[in-house]
């Protein structure tokens, strides 16, 4: 056998591909995440050996749990003919296939005479761990662009894709960091090994596709108690805290995961909104503690809502209709008001990271939250809950006004694409199922 | 207005004003935030628990600052009647010893009895324990743990098995009851400044503002006379001169929603953006004179309902009373308004006229600073110096923005190394700015 099948034999062993192709494309790694965990309040560290296998039910990256790194990419792609797109498909699974294996660069031996085809910064040792994953989204304007039908595909877009509206009150979009025919988000435990995956898949693409904007992030998971959330955010609260909880089933099919509402090649995958929140930490770090607190709804240090005293305890907000303890316009009250049926049904599947570029024109940070909702309908979902709770003026309560966090932040950029189901054979790739119908 | 449809709920003025002037406009939309602002007492904001002050001793554990919001205390789910934090642990922990009594006599029903008390009275107070100190709310869970588990799950323990767990969970207790109650008392926070004095100076932050408000209507007026004129030059000067009493006045303008998107919204705050017929006030005039040079029968309509707009404003703003909090929040708001401007982007797209707004903001932050600064002084002179020489410094960096005749200089003419400049000293002032309203007990 090559080395390549040897590694998969041994992966095969390990119980980690096939548990894995159940499992949606969660690394399973014994004992690390006990049923009902999140992931993001797992506060355990990773066990060493660690890879997610390309191949799933579900693409990497939605439902895996999310490493300290990542990096956004927006691709246009600059070749006109369908057969390109295919192509492009196919080396995209390919390329993402073996870099998720921990291959850092090609099996054979570099012949000298040739520009060598692994750029080196990981290094030549095939990868067990960095919990690498590849996701790929695809963009309304890959259907339609301008009007055009630019591969024959525009009949089978998934029903709910778009482009991010240009009207959501308070954003202030900028034009080079909006949308993208194809999505990538690349994600492991280190910066260098999401931009390693990046350039190969540059190298191995040129011609087919050429960058738009791209965006680095990361996190850090800190201590927490089990059941807490372990991450926070540069505004120093936490993050997570009442995310959906992704080892179960049902809920994500019911949230996140397409159904028979899309087209046969279009189900099984999800749609995600990307948002690039800029956020004015200058001006959120003279705030007092009270007032940040209220903004968000949440006590800064434990991140008990604040008619609570533990995080994991939800808040009663019938008990508190005016919103004397959790104002009305606070963060997780207009984004989460806790409706029941009619407000359940709307939330989504977050995974967010940090981002900091530097500093502005005026020496002022430029930083802040890269947003990704991932939901089953993003008008339904995301768009339901920007529109009719968080900028709404109006709700919960006439008055209210848009979310009082809107003073301090704001979107410069991102999208919406959708994500196709995972592929789940060796010889087959990703969304051949649209290109080839 | 700099946002579109940013919501402006400082807790300081949307309920000391907005409470105001609910008689005044009978417009109940106050969102009332918890604590500062509200000049009636903790009662309005109590929850129906029982309020229970004391407990400010618990949740000020050493490192932690001093004044807990009411809501805070309020939710804690400390027994009613504690007396304070220290004697409910304490009271806690003579379970414990009970507990280690009951096992000397080698009685494990008894102790297993004691124990159980403990353990379900810990559920009330272990959220403020872990809100004081994490650390010791950690130590104390990692002791309780195996207690429980010999105790209360394993039939076939042994007291002499349990014994020494239940020492160690008594000294952490014990420890924590100690941390607790050497804790300095919650720092005496300043107390809310007063007197005939700062009444003097709030009666003339209040003329002073009202007197731009004042001015904005003739201003105003003087603006749409200009517009209705088609005279694109007096025009020009005409709006600047209107914009900075808006700008003055701005943090008042936006308790009014309404009001603040009819005049001072931008068009991203609008479906058809420049084009929506929805959008009125300065702005669309801004763009009709310094973009489109053109002043005819539209522009008549709207420079009309700008006026129309500024008195209903005029009406709704003279009805406040201000208060101090309200002042120095307000003035704060201004500084941060300088700020967001260059961040956001938010500057007069089409007239470039920034500098304008600029001296309107810090003009009336400064004028509210002078009346405030003797009560600074008095409880932080550093402070207070500090201050001053931030604000001149501001004020001498703004000087060559503005022509002989005052008008201002073309914002984008402002090349990156000095607007970083003036942003840094902007950054000085407003960060210094920050600690007033603490200083000068503002945030009850």
């Amino acid at each position: 056998m090559s080395s390549e099948m040897t590694r998969r034999s041994a992966l095969k062993a390990l119980g980690l591909a096939t548990a894995s192709a159940v499992a949606g494309g969660a690394a399973v790694a014994a004992g690390r995440h006990p049923a009902g965990q999140l992931p993001q309040v797992t506060g355990q560290t990773p066990v060493v050996e660690e890879l997610f296998p390309f191949e799933g039910v579900h693409q990497a990256g939605i439902i895996t749990d999310p490493p300290e790194a990542v990096l956004l990419v927006a691709l246009e792609v600059i070749s006109k003919t369908p057969d390109s797109l295919t192509r492009l498909m196919q080396t995209l699974t390919m390329r993402s296939r073996e870099l998720m294996r921990g291959q850092p660069g090609p099996a054979t031996v570099e012949d000298e005479n040739f520009p060598p085809r692994n750029t080196g910064e990981m290094g030549y040792d095939s990868l067990k761990d960095g919990r690498l994953s590849i996701m790929i989204g695809l963009g309304a304007s890959l259907f339609t662009k301008d009007g055009k039908d630019r591969f024959g595909l525009a009949s089978r877009k998934p029903i709910a894709l778009k482009p991010m509206p240009r009207d959501l009150a308070g954003d202030r979009l900028n034009p080079a960091m909006l949308d993208g025919d194809i999505l990538l988000q690349i994600s492991s435990d280190h910066p260098l090994q999401n931009l390693h995956a990046f350039r190969d898949i540059l190298r191995n693409t040129k011609g087919l596709v050429s960058p738009v904007w791209v965006q680095p992030g990361f996190q850090r998971y800190l201590k927490a108690p089990s059941g807490e959330a372990n991450a926070r955010g540069l505004l120093g609260f936490k993050d997570g805290t009442s995310n959906l909880n992704t080892r179960d089933d049902a809920l994500m099919t019911s949230l996140v995961w397409t159904g028979s509402e899309e087209p046969g090649w279009a189900q099984g995958g999800t749609y995600v909104a990307v948002r690039i929140i800029r956020e004015q930490l200058e001006r959120w770090d003279r705030l007092n503690l009270a007032r940040q607190e209220a903004s968000i709804g949440r006590r800064k240090t434990t991140g008990a809502t604040l008619d609570n005293t533990k995080e994991t305890t939800l808040p009663n907000y019938a008990a508190d209709p005016d919103g004397d303890i959790v104002p009305l316009n606070s963060h997780i009250r207009k984004s989460n008001p806790r409706l029941g049926e009619e407000s359940e049904r709307r939330r989504m599947l977050r995974r967010g990271f940090l981002y900091m570029n530097g500093i502005d024109k005026s020496g002022l940070l430029d930083a802040g939250f890269l947003f990704q909702g991932f939901c089953r309908n993003l008008e339904e979902q995301f768009e339901f809950v920007k529109r009719n709770y968080m900028v709404n003026r109006n709700f919960p309560k006439k008055g209210t006004g848009a979310q009082d966090l809107d003073e301090y932040i704001a979107c410069i950029g991102g999208g919406y694409f959708f994500v196709p189901a995972g592929v789940q054979q060796e010889d087959r790739f990703l969304a051949d199922a649209l290109l080839s119908g | 207005m700099k946002l579109p449809l940013k919501t402006f709920t400082r807790a300081v003025l949307a309920t000391s004003l907005l409470s105001l002037a609910l008689t005044a406009c009978g417009d109940n939309t106050a969102t009332s935030l918890p604590a500062p602002g509200i000049s009636t007492t903790a009662a309005a904001i109590s929850t129906g628990t029982t309020a229970i002050p004391p407990a400010a001793s618990i949740t000020t554990a050493p490192g932690m600052a001093g004044t807990t919001p009411a809501a805070v205390t309020s939710t804690t789910a400390l027994p009613t009647g504690a007396g304070n934090g220290v004697q409910v642990l304490t009271d806690l922990g003579k379970n414990l010893t009970d507990t280690a009594e009951a096992l000397k006599k080698n009685d494990l029903a008894a102790a297993r009895a004691a124990y159980k008390k403990f353990d379900t009275g810990w559920l009330d107070v272990e959220g403020v324990v872990q809100q004081a100190s994490r650390d010791l709310y950690k130590e104390i869970e990692d002791a309780m743990t195996p207690v429980g588990r010999e105790l209360l799950r394993n039939a076939s323990t042994t007291a002499a098995t349990v014994t020494p767990l239940v020492q160690t969970l008594q000294d952490k207790f014990a420890g924590a009851i100690k941390s607790f109650g050497s804790s300095k008392p919650a720092a005496a926070s300043a107390e809310a400044i007063s007197g005939a004095e700062v009444v003097a100076a709030t009666t003339r932050v209040d003329n002073y503002l009202k007197g731009s408000l004042d001015k904005l209507v003739t201003e105003t007026a003087a603006f749409v006379a200009a517009v209705k004129s088609h005279d694109l030059v007096k025009a020009k000067t005409a709006y600047q001169k209107a914009r900075y009493e808006y700008e003055s006045i701005e943090f008042l303008a936006e308790t009014f929603k309404d009001s603040d998107v009819a005049i001072d919204a931008r068009p991203d705050a609008y479906p058809k953006g420049e084009n929506d017929p929805a959008w009125t006030g300065f702005h669309p005039l801004e763009k009709a004179i310094w973009v489109d040079g053109k002043l005819d029968a539209a522009t008549d309509k709207l420079a009309d309902k700008l006026l129309a707009d500024v008195n209903v404003l005029h009406g709704q703003v003279k009805a406040l009373k201000i208060e101090p909090e309200a002042a120095i929040a307000g003035a704060a708001e201004l500084l941060e308004e300088i700020q967001s401007g260059k961040i956001t982007g938010e500057e007069e797209r089409y007239s470039h006229t920034d500098f304008n707004d600029f001296k309107g903001n810090f003009a009336s932050a400064r004028f509210v600073y002078e009346a405030y600064s003797p009560f600074v002084k008095q409880r932080n002179a550093a402070l207070d110096s500090e201050i001053r020489a931030a604000f001149t410094t501001v004020e001498t960096a703004l000087v060559p923005y503005f022509a002989a005749d005052g008008t201002a200089v073309d914002y984008t003419k402002l090349n990156t190394a000095d607007r970083k400049t003036l942003a840094q000293k902007v950054e000085a002032l407003a960060d210094s700015f920050s600690r007033v309203s603490g200083t000068l007990g503002l945030n009850k």
